[in-house]
């Protein structure tokens, strides 16, 4: 379980900074926590959020940088096979980490599971409390060009993937589709394509492929 | 900022919950190979994505933001320490705006 807690508190302490220094207030900030519970989707969707984008796009980007909880989500069902209030119960706290550290001591089981999820939640949402408080007492980080802290995060996750063969073809393709069509399109509409050409493009590579990948951790 | 904000938020929270939920209800169904593979591939590509559209609003930054995101990328391939990655990123951006290198 530390390893959950070591990677958890630190990426909340950077999520609750961030989000309350690119412009969400304290409440929001934790709502995301407490509502959302994934650092991937939360740190790509602050800048959105503080633009007053349309609500469709942050609800499409957590959707698709979270693409992988659904296979997760379909693996932990074909092994437990829960009834609907257990899975009820266990889905709002489901990540990657938790999934991993409880099956990482056979067998998994609802009670594994929840405890590994549940502890992670409390680390993520100490963690963000901790952000927020800290970034109320260090208003002169602001100049910094503290907002380079988000994509930094993005690269970081994408460090742990591309670790891993297969999901290179879709970050070089998405890259370089996100560079042209960025020219030519409005930003939000350029990176859903971006991504969608990267995930297609990825399929011929994972298809060629007999081992299954189940990406990182987060 | 408007208020829709927290409504936003929820939305972003149900969602989620339901992709979450989806599979543990729905764990008898098998899902098509290509499917499965364009799942995997999403979160990368998206990330991505993001990462690129991040550096290219800031073209008056560009000169500083680009190294510095390769930096962290090699580092993150190396060592993946989500505060390594984070302090070498902002070390090189910081280190160049300073010195006005790469403008």
């Amino acid at each position: 379980m530390l390893p959950l807690w070591l990677g958890a508190v630190p990426s909340g302490i950077a999520f609750g900074f961030t989000a309350r220094h690119v412009g969400l207030d304290a409440f929001e900030a934790q709502a995301m926590s407490f509502l959302v519970f994934s650092a991937p989707a939360q740190m790509a969707t602050i800048d959105l959020l503080v633009r007053g984008v349309s609500p469709v796009l942050p609800v499409l980007v957590t959707l698709s940088v979270n693409a992988q909880l659904a296979l997760i989500s379909l693996a932990c069902g074909r092994i437990l096979r829960p009834g609907i209030w257990p899975a009820a119960a266990v889905a709002f706290l489901l990540t990657e980490g938790s999934f991993a550290v409880a099956s990482a001591a056979p067998p998994l089981t609802l009670a594994s599971l929840a405890g590994a999820a549940s502890s992670m939640y409390l680390a993520w949402n100490l963690g963000t409390m901790l952000g927020l408080a800290s970034a109320d007492r260090l208003p002169a980080l602001t100049r910094f060009g503290l907002d380079f802290v988000i994509p930094l995060t993005f690269i970081a996750v994408l460090g742990r993937w591309l670790r891993e063969p297969p999901a290179r073809h879709p970050v070089v393709v998405s890259a370089l589709a996100a560079t042209l069509l960025l020219l030519v399109l409005p930003s939000t509409v350029a990176t859903l394509c971006a991504a969608i050409s990267g995930a297609l493009a990825g399929t011929v590579q994972f298809r060629d492929r007999e081992s299954m990948w189940n990406g990182p951790s987060s | 900022m408007e208020r829709p904000v927290i409504l936003t938020i929820v939305a972003m929270g149900l969602a989620l919950y339901l992709v979450r939920l989806s599979g543990l209800l729905l764990s008898r169904i098998s899902m098509h190979r290509n499917l499965e593979n364009a799942f995997k591939g999403l979160a990368p590509a998206t990330l991505a994505a993001l990462v690129v559209a991040s550096l290219l609003a800031h073209p008056q930054e560009l000169g500083w933001r680009a190294p510095a995101a390769v930096a962290a990328l090699a580092v993150a391939i190396r060592w993946p320490r989500m505060e390594v990655c984070l302090a070498t990123g902002m070390l090189v951006y910081l280190v160049l705006r300073w010195t006005d290198v790469g403008m």
